[in-house]
């Protein structure tokens, strides 16, 4: 338990520090990474393009000069145009003096020359080294309703044709350049054409890799490829049939543009690679050329670098973690013992070893705390001990007290079992150890003596009075015949010397056994209750006087009635009428009337239990307040029960 | 190129006498090079449906530029696949062929165009690029049934011609060249492109001739030929992946630059003009469609004497 306390919170603490330096290093790292990634896009685009460029520089220049050795041709090709059997030296010296045609020939309208027939095309070819010359156009090869010748006619525009296999055979991509050509009248005489080869830009354009798993692509004006990794597309493929059949929308995007002559840069899902497509146009023919590159080929580097700081960045986490543990662990260290001083502390070894501080920190703090703590608790627990012994003494003594003052009540009951004229019966139970209720009776010749008292105030000191009213009462009851002198003489004995100003109120009574008449002299208790034998139940209305002990030299006066047989008188103090619930509500007069109207017919201690019980249920929990006494008494009942 | 000429003229013959040995022995001859368009055949060759019938069936491809016809010899044992109008107008010009089998029940013809065409009347007086192997004849008919006064730019095929807007308006097939714009990136909307049969001109294509000559000689053959042939198309139109592998096989033997989603484009379209109004593939020349040919395509003069019966040329 003490070593989780300790871990945790070191742990905890640890916790909270890297939390906080990852968070710190994540948002620098995505900012870095961010910046970064913006920065070496910019860069690829940027480098991509410039290579793009290069490429369709040197593509465009190329061409340019095919077409002008063609147009610097056709003022000599004017010049000898009455020689056609001459007009092969021009085409020849066209394919000698540019290295890139590979082909060259003038094809004339039908019939120009009348003895050439339909057909007359004088061409060169360059193949394997060697010039060979010959006359093309027959039905065999109607040159008229071909596309290079064909199309600048229509357009009277010179035109490079769509790309396409050499007929000679072998993998050679050629394009014909055709210049229509047109006499002094405007009309179309001939078709002056040069085929080159493509081999040396495609060879240019398939080994140009700006990334290592780049690739780049050449399309003609129609889309179809000029270069591709599958040597098996070139020519017979498009940019659109592969992006149909491989369901590739972004590349079918790409197309459309690249075919709008377009120049751009695309971040394309190349069927599921998030990629960069560069293109841009090759002016002038129509061509356009792309680079498709992976952007985690791109971006590998600044991957790499950003892994390579992630990695030692978690490295070093890890180690200022274990740094921060033990840091942590060390410092709470003097807190554990600490801990467990407090602990042996509690268990009562006030004289345990605090652990020694030396630095002058919150730990010194908490040293001089527990010491103090130890110093202060050890005092406290010595004065707590001496007074739980003095309270312990006290008590026993009150226990005796008790016993003393329980000692001076009968409490033998039924108290004269063989007798026939009366029975009675008696309860006292104190609020505290010792209570300042009293109540006395004996029987002397014929005559029942009886006492009930109150004494102002409760515990010790009440008792001590308590004990005082019963002897006074028990000297001078004797032989007196009246109530009211016997307590004249107890308020003059209990005044006379009553410094402590205490009083107590309190009912004597003497009841002939024989006559039933009953003398009575109130000082200041609360009236008694008359249950006569119809059972009629009602508070007995005789004069109250002063309580005793405050008045010296009082006389008291007596009051007289004559008891019906079987009738009974209830005496109480004030505890049972002012008995407190939890709710401050009272038992109350008309209550305890009610339950002795309720039990009129059971005897006397049957009545006095009913009552105890009934006080019981009425204060539940609450405390009691005040001493409750009861003094039952019942003149010759009709039938007498022991029990 | 002449001595080769000279070689293959000589081998053929010798091929010839030998296959003429053998009267189940039969030389097939495409209009076209190798592609879907004969995707029937080569499955039929392929899946040995000749075979099983005892037949020996050779097909042999002519060049782009080449007619088919220009191979018909009257005394060789051979079959052509050729258009039914043409056909008939080498029929017109004394040639003895008949129709053994029809596959093509609908018109491929399509005129597309740079600037929106609306009906008939947009074609007056404008330039229309159409193939160079139609002939004359042909074409005039057509321009006379529909009242046209049109200048026809005969060029030798592609579609080159037509996406460098040398041309405003080209004939185009359904099933080949008109596939080969979407493929070439150009986006047609309906609004320039007309069918040929939606204006009357609803021809059946395709069909399987001999002369007829061969045709009384060996009609079993003939038959055979004919029923193995259906076969291979009902099998391609069943398995249209499988054909499409065949069709590729012979398109690289013959080094034919096209690619197999063309030739899908392809086979699918070819497949659907196979159809007739009922949605049945009957690979035979209805009456109708005969008629309709004739009506169009012959001379009023030539219609009058009605020289040509449907009995004899459609068996």
């Amino acid at each position: 338990m003490k070593h989780t306390y300790s871990r945790s919170f070191a742990t905890r603490l640890s916790i909270y520090v890297l939390s906080f330096t990852l968070i710190v290093f994540a948002t620098i790292m995505g900012l870095f990474y961010k910046y970064s990634h913006e920065k070496v896009t910019n860069f690829a685009i940027e480098r991509t393009h410039s290579l793009l460029n290069n490429i369709t520089t040197e593509i465009t220049s190329q061409l340019n000069s095919v077409e002008t050795t063609i147009n610097q041709s056709i003022w000599v090709l004017e010049k000898n145009i009455e020689q056609p059997d001459s007009l092969h030296n021009i085409i020849t010296s066209i394919i000698k003096n540019n290295p890139l045609i590979v082909g060259s020939g003038i094809a004339f309208v039908p019939d120009y020359y009348k003895e050439k027939g339909r057909y007359f095309m004088p061409y060169v070819s360059f193949r394997n080294n060697k010039i060979a010359y010959q006359v093309l156009g027959s039905q065999n090869y109607d040159y008229l309703h071909m596309d290079w010748y064909l199309i600048p006619k229509m357009l009277k525009q010179d035109y490079w044709s769509e790309p396409y296999y050499d007929d000679g055979g072998g993998n050679i991509i050629m394009s014909t350049y055709s210049k229509p050509l047109y006499n002094n009248r405007g009309e179309l005489y001939a078709i002056f054409i040069a085929s080159i080869s493509l081999s040396q830009f495609t060879d240019n354009i398939s080994a140009l890799k700006p990334y290592p798993t780049s690739y780049t692509y050449l399309l003609s004006r129609n889309g179809s490829f000029l270069t591709h990794e599958n040597r098996s597309k070139i020519l017979n493929e498009t940019v659109f049939t592969e992006a149909f059949s491989t369901e590739n929308h972004a590349q079918e995007h790409i197309g459309r543009e690249m075919l709008a002559g377009q120049t751009g840069t695309m971040h394309i899902d190349n069927l599921g690679t998030d990629s960069y497509a560069f293109y841009t146009a090759i002016p002038g023919i129509g061509w356009s050329i792309c680079t498709v590159c992976p952007s985690k080929i791109i971006l590998q580097e600044l991957d790499s670098t950003s892994r390579k700081i992630i990695y030692t960045f978690l490295t070093g986490i890890l180690v200022l973690f274990i740094i921060v543990y033990s840091i942590i662990c060390r410092l709470v260290h003097p807190l554990k013992k600490f801990s467990d001083a407090a602990r042996e502390i509690a268990t009562g070894r006030f004289d345990v070893t605090l652990p020694q501080v030396h630095s002058k920190d919150e730990l010194k703090d908490l040293h001089d705390s527990l010491a103090y703590m130890q110093k202060s608790l050890s005092t406290y627990v010595n004065e707590l001990k001496e007074t739980t012994a003095s309270k312990e003494r006290i008590e026993s003594e009150l226990s005796i007290a008790r016993d003393i003052q329980m000692g001076m009540l009968p409490k033998i009951f039924p108290p004269y079992p063989d007798r026939n004229d009366v029975d009675l019966h008696a309860i006292l139970k104190p609020a505290k150890e010792v209570g300042g209720d009293l109540y006395d009776f004996y029987i002397d010749g014929n005559r029942l003596y009886f006492l009930i008292g109150d004494v102002s105030g409760k515990g010790v000191p009440a008792s001590l009075f308590m004990a005082i009213t019963r002897s006074l009462f028990r000297t001078l009851s004797h032989q007196v015949l009246s109530p009211a002198e016997i307590v004249t003489g107890m308020n003059n004995s209990i005044s006379d010397s009553n410094e402590s100003n205490m009083f107590v109120t309190l009912i004597v009574g003497i009841l002939d056994l024989e006559t039933g008449v009953m003398k009575l002299c109130n000082a200041g208790h609360n009236p008694p209750i008359l249950i006569l034998p119809d059972k009629h139940v009602s508070f007995l209305e005789f004069p109250t006087q002063i309580f005793v002990g405050v008045i010296e030299d009082f006389t008291y006066t007596d009051a007289e009635i004559t008891l019906e047989k079987g009738s009974k008188l209830f005496l109480y103090t004030d505890g049972i009428t002012e008995a407190e619930n939890t709710e401050k509500e009272l038992y109350g007069d008309n209550k305890l009337l009610e339950v002795l109207s309720a039990n009129t017919s059971s005897n006397v201690r049957t009545t006095v239990d009913v009552i105890v019980s009934s006080i019981a249920d009425h204060v539940k929990e609450a405390e009691a307040s005040d001493d409750l006494t009861i003094l039952l008494i019942q003149y010759e009942p009709e039938e007498k029960t022991v029990k | 190129m002449k001595a080769i000429h000279i070689i293959s003229a000589v081998l053929s013959v010798v091929f010839s006498l030998t296959v003429t040995a053998n009267a189940q022995s039969i030389t097939l001859i495409p209009k076209w090079t190798a592609q879907a368009q004969f995707a029937g055949y080569y499955v039929a060759e392929k899946m040995g449906f000749y075979k099983e019938e005892g037949l020996d069936v050779h097909i042999k491809h002519p060049s782009h530029s080449e007619n088919s016809f220009l191979y018909l010899k009257e005394e060789e044992p051979q079959a052509i696949i050729t258009n039914l109008s043409q056909a008939l107008m080498e029929c017109l010009a004394g040639k003895q062929i008949v129709n053994v089998m029809q596959t093509s029940q609908r018109n491929s013809l399509m005129l597309v165009s740079h600037s929106p065409l609306k009906g008939i009347s947009s074609l007056q007086y404008k330039e229309i690029a159409v193939w160079n192997h139609l002939s004359q004849e042909l074409l005039e008919q057509v321009a006379n049934k529909y009242l046209l006064q049109v200048k026809w730019i005969r060029f030798n095929s592609g579609i080159n011609l037509f996406l460098s807007k040398a041309v405003d308006i080209c004939m185009v097939g359904s099933y080949n060249e008109f596939p080969q714009l979407a493929e070439c990136g150009m986006q047609i909307d309906s609004t320039h492109v007309m069918r040929f049969a939606d204006y009357g001109y609803d021809l059946p294509e395709d069909g399987l001739y001999v002369t007829e000559q061969l045709y009384k000689k060996h009609p079993e053959t003939i038959q055979k030929l004919v029923r193995a042939s259906i076969r291979g198309w009902n099998w391609a139109y069943e398995h249209r992946e499988e054909a499409l592998d065949i069709v590729m096989e012979q398109v690289h033997r013959y080094n034919i630059g096209t690619n197999r989603y063309h030739q899908s484009k392809m086979l699918d379209e070819i497949l659907w003009l196979q159809t007739d109004k009922n949605g049945e593939r009957p690979y035979r020349l209805s009456r109708e469609g005969f008629n309709m040919a004739t009506d169009i395509l012959f001379p009023a003069d030539a219609k009058k004497a009605n020289t040509l019966l449907y009995e004899n040329f459609v068996k």
